[in-house]
């Protein structure tokens, strides 16, 4: 496990926790039970599901239920040492009734559920065996493991009264089959997001339309709370939005999760900036100045497959379609880009295999994306393509046109062109470098405002700084523990944030938790918009 | 509206144009725009952390002729910064770095750099390396870019050279001053603490080369891998060895013997270039180029002489 911690001082977080829970908690008054999972060895993961379920807890009294163990090819492919004691210690500090290792049970059943679970299956393979396509005959274990987690699934949620389901992911065997039974039987799903301070989405059965996956169903929510509660605040948010524009730039503040460091930070203000250095990098590729420059960003290639709208079957088809359609187009330079986490993706050297196909065509550079700085990706790309990468938040909310071929959390917020079918894919890839060479914008000032208020959104807005989750980066272990102790022990948690937003969140049936509450009609009129930032203060 | 447009925000840090004469001795300068994949130095301009590194300065020119003198630095911690990125084999001996300057979009010059290795440390490597810019290159509210990047080298010096050479060098600093171009910027001279020169676009047709011998550079430390080998203790032992290696390395007398001959390859198109070689009695070589380059040439010794520095100068082609 990811607890590379002091023995005393998990000990002690142990203690403050479970004396804080016993007496912030209402004891059960009827049989409800709250399941919870633990299947993720990051001790941050687990932190968060259990302070939202505690949370849920507080309002409507319930028994914690948590779901946890580990299976080979978790533990070969991903973890380090999970262990299921060290688990349990933790659960039961915050009042877990009852600690499940469900692999257990799972590896000695050949039970089958009552619904398919083989595109799960499928994707959970091909991420375990970190392979780009997913496989017609996973391994047969694979495929027990995958019906027999469905079952035992449906056995709990039906034998219990269920109130919500609290979940770190949505997606592969042990977590995306959960989500798939609760979904079935009209429960709650929590999904807590491992980035920020405490950051949650939720899809309840009320508003489930069981059209589209989890995910997809949380796309269409989340595009209706911008329109109808975001959008009609811009004006008002205009000076934190730019503050926040400016962090993303420096690469303060999260997400920056796919590229640190120096480099990640960007200077350009202007297009004269951009030009200068343009004619210095695009040297540097041997690329044309004048001749529109794409950049293809290529994913994690066995990322949950399919949990969300994609207009090809994997990744993996999306990006070798597009270099195949890019191979013909000589008139544009294209730049594809690796994943920099790719390693931990894919065993099959996909990228470079790829890029050797490709080597004859000049027109077209494969890079990891990471020997790249932000600097040079900004004064190069005219026009980005990706399915749900972060580029499609970050680019259009400094006015580089992308192009989606697939839906992500923000893709119905209406920041880039999201296309829905392969056929419009390729043909908006082609009007949009006819735009591009033309000098034509792709991009308006209402999509570079909406762009940078789903940066507010996502960084700000649902973010919810409560003591109870520290933020994402307070680690080490130790720290972090040392820092929980501090909280259970000597932070009053009257009126704390956790408990506000959670209730807020569950009471109105609202898809994603707020820092503040968002509904209602903006009660301030429209601020001058300040021009310095002196003026703000 | 161009792509660019929306860049901005209203926190950006406000950019001072520098006057002229110039002489950038910080990145700290708010004269400093643009710093791409390097980073800002307090007294150097800025050090780079990518296989190639670009400063852009804001220069609030007439317009005129203008000199840039651009010097570039190799020290201890440059190789550290490259020993952590590029991970080499714990036997391979320090090797020379090869860079291009790029400014203004178009390559004005190269220079290798070599460190001279002593008994318990390496010395650093300076070389100022001075271009000149056309009138209209630098106006008013113009921008100086400078580039140190990885150049195409020949395959003959390919292993005697450092790869991804820009990663870890310094930019001490740049220097400009608006004046017409009289002469050519004379190139870099004297020793170059290895078996290769580079002669700069644009210089004097003849070159006089000697060499002295230097001793051999041992291997590079690398930072401890794994969480054993990072303990102070081992540390301290890892510390102790590499400095035994270094003398056990410089002791052992070496003779790098005669001038092997001289290789010339253009570092822009990776050509070789004609030459006439002279050799003199005292083991100097002169070399003679039928017209003056017109991009960065690397010179070489024709046989790798690891342990021979080479000096270089100009001689007018009557001599």
């Amino acid at each position: 496990m990811l607890l590379n911690a002091n023995k005393q001082e998990w000990k002690h977080f142990l203690n403050a926790a479970e004396v804080f829970w016993q007496k912030n908690l209402p004891a059960p008054t009827d049989d409800g039970v709250i399941y919870v999972e633990a299947f993720h060895q990051d001790l941050r993961v687990t932190l968060r599901n259990l302070a939202v379920a505690n949370a849920i807890r507080k309002i409507r009294p319930a028994k914690l239920i948590v779901f946890t163990g580990v299976e080979e090819a978790w533990a070969k492919t991903l973890w380090q040492g999970f262990d299921v004691a060290t688990m349990r210690e933790f659960t039961e500090a915050y009042g877990a009734s009852e600690t499940i290792d469900v692999w257990d049970i799972v590896r000695r059943s050949d039970a089958t559920p009552s619904f398919d679970v083989s595109e799960n299956i499928r994707a959970t393979d091909a991420r375990l065996a970190k392979l780009p396509r997913l496989r017609q005959d996973p391994p047969a274990d694979r495929v027990r493991y995958g019906n027999a987690l469905a079952a035992y699934y449906e056995q709990q949620f039906r034998a219990n009264n269920v109130v919500a389901l609290v979940t770190s992911h949505v997606d592969y065997d042990q977590w995306g089959l959960a989500v798939d039974v609760a979904r079935r039987e009209r429960i709650p799903v929590i999904h807590t997001q491992q980035t920020g301070c405490l950051k949650a989405y939720a899809l309840f059965p009320e508003h489930d339309t069981h059209t589209e996956t989890f995910r997809g169903e949380l796309t269409r929510q989340i595009g209706e709370v911008f329109e109808t509660q975001v959008w009609p605040r811009r004006e008002k948010l205009r000076p934190v939005t730019e503050l926040i524009a400016w962090r993303a730039k420096v690469n303060l503040g999260r997400p920056s999760w796919w590229r640190g460091g120096t480099n990640a930070s960007v200077d350009l203000n202007n297009p004269a900036e951009r030009a200068l250095l343009r004619s210095h990098t695009a040297a540097r590729f041997g690329f044309d100045l004048e001749r529109p420059i794409v950049a293809v960003f290529n994913h994690a290639v066995s990322d949950a497959l399919g949990t969300n709208r994609e207009l090809f079957p994997t990744l993996a088809d999306w990006f070798t379609e597009t270099a195949a359609w890019a191979a013909g187009r000589e008139d544009t330079q294209w730049l594809f880009l690796d994943h920099p986490s790719q390693r931990l993706y894919d065993s099959t050297d996909f990228f470079d295999q790829l890029a050797k196909q490709h080597k004859k065509s000049k027109h077209m550079v494969f890079r990891p994306s990471a020997t790249l700085s932000k600097n040079a990706l900004w004064s190069l790309t005219d026009l980005g393509v990706t399915v749900r990468g972060s580029v499609s938040n970050e680019l259009p909310a400094y006015g580089i046109p992308v192009i989606q071929a697939g839906w992500s959390e923000w893709s119905s917020c209406g920041l880039s062109t999201v296309v829905d079918s392969a056929d419009a894919y390729f043909k908006t890839l082609d009007s949009s470098i006819t735009a591009v060479r033309d000098r034509v914008a792709l991009v308006t000032e209402e999509q570079v405002q909406r762009a940078r208020l789903w940066l507010w959104l996502y960084r700000s807005g649902s973010d919810v700084v409560t003591p109870q989750v520290p933020q994402w980066e307070v680690w080490p272990a130790n720290t972090l523990l040392k820092t929980m102790r501090a909280t259970f022990r000597h932070i009053e948690s009257d009126a704390d944030p956790l408990f506000e937003t959670v209730e807020r969140m569950w009471t109105r049936r609202e898809p994603m938790l707020t820092r503040s509450d968002l509904s209602g009609v903006p009660a301030i009129a429209p601020a001058e918009v300040p021009r310095t930032p002196a003026e703000i203060s | 509206m161009s792509i660019g447009s929306w860049f901005g925000t209203i926190y950006d840090e406000p950019v001072v144009p520098a006057g002229l004469p110039l002489d950038l001795t910080t990145g700290m300068s708010p004269s400093v725009t643009i710093v791409d994949q390097m980073v800002r130095g307090q007294r150097i301009v800025g050090r780079i952390n990518g296989e190639w590194g670009a400063i852009a300065v804001k220069i609030n020119g007439t317009g005129a002729p203008a000199r840039v003198t651009v010097s570039i630095g190799l020290d201890e911690m440059g190789t550290r910064w490259w020993a952590d990125r590029v991970r080499p084999s714990r036997f391979a001996p320090e090797l020379p770095r090869l860079v291009s300057l790029r400014a203004q979009g178009r390559i004005r010059g190269a220079a290798v750099l070599a460190r001279r290795q002593g008994w318990r440390a390496a010395g650093g490597a300076t070389v100022a390396l001075s271009f000149d810019l056309e009138p209209g290159e630098l106006s008013a509210d113009g921008m100086l870019i400078v580039e140190l990047a990885e150049t195409r080298r020949p395959s003959w010096a390919d292993e005697r050279l450092s790869a991804r050479s820009a990663v870890g060098l310094r930019i001490n600093s740049i220097a400009v001053r608006e004046e017409p171009a009289s002469s050519p910027a004379p190139g870099p001279y004297g020793s170059t603490g290895c078996d290769f020169a580079v002669v700069q676009p644009g210089g004097p047709l003849a070159y006089r080369i000697g060499g002295t011998g230097v001793p051999p550079a041992p291997p590079l430390p690398l930072s401890p891998r794994n969480r054993i080998t990072r303990q102070k203790p081992a540390r301290a032992v890892f510390k102790l060895s590499r400095a035994a290696r270094r003398v056990a390395v410089r002791a052992v007398p070496r003779n790098p013997g005669e001038l092997s001959g001289v290789l010339a390859a253009d570092l822009v198109t990776g050509e070789p270039v004609p030459t006439e070689v002279i050799r003199h009695a005292g083991g100097d070589i002169d070399v003679r180029f039928a017209e003056s380059p017109v991009h960065p040439v690397l010179l070489g010794a024709a046989e790798p002489q690891p342990t021979l520095s080479w000096r270089i100068g100009p001689v007018s082609v009557e001599s």
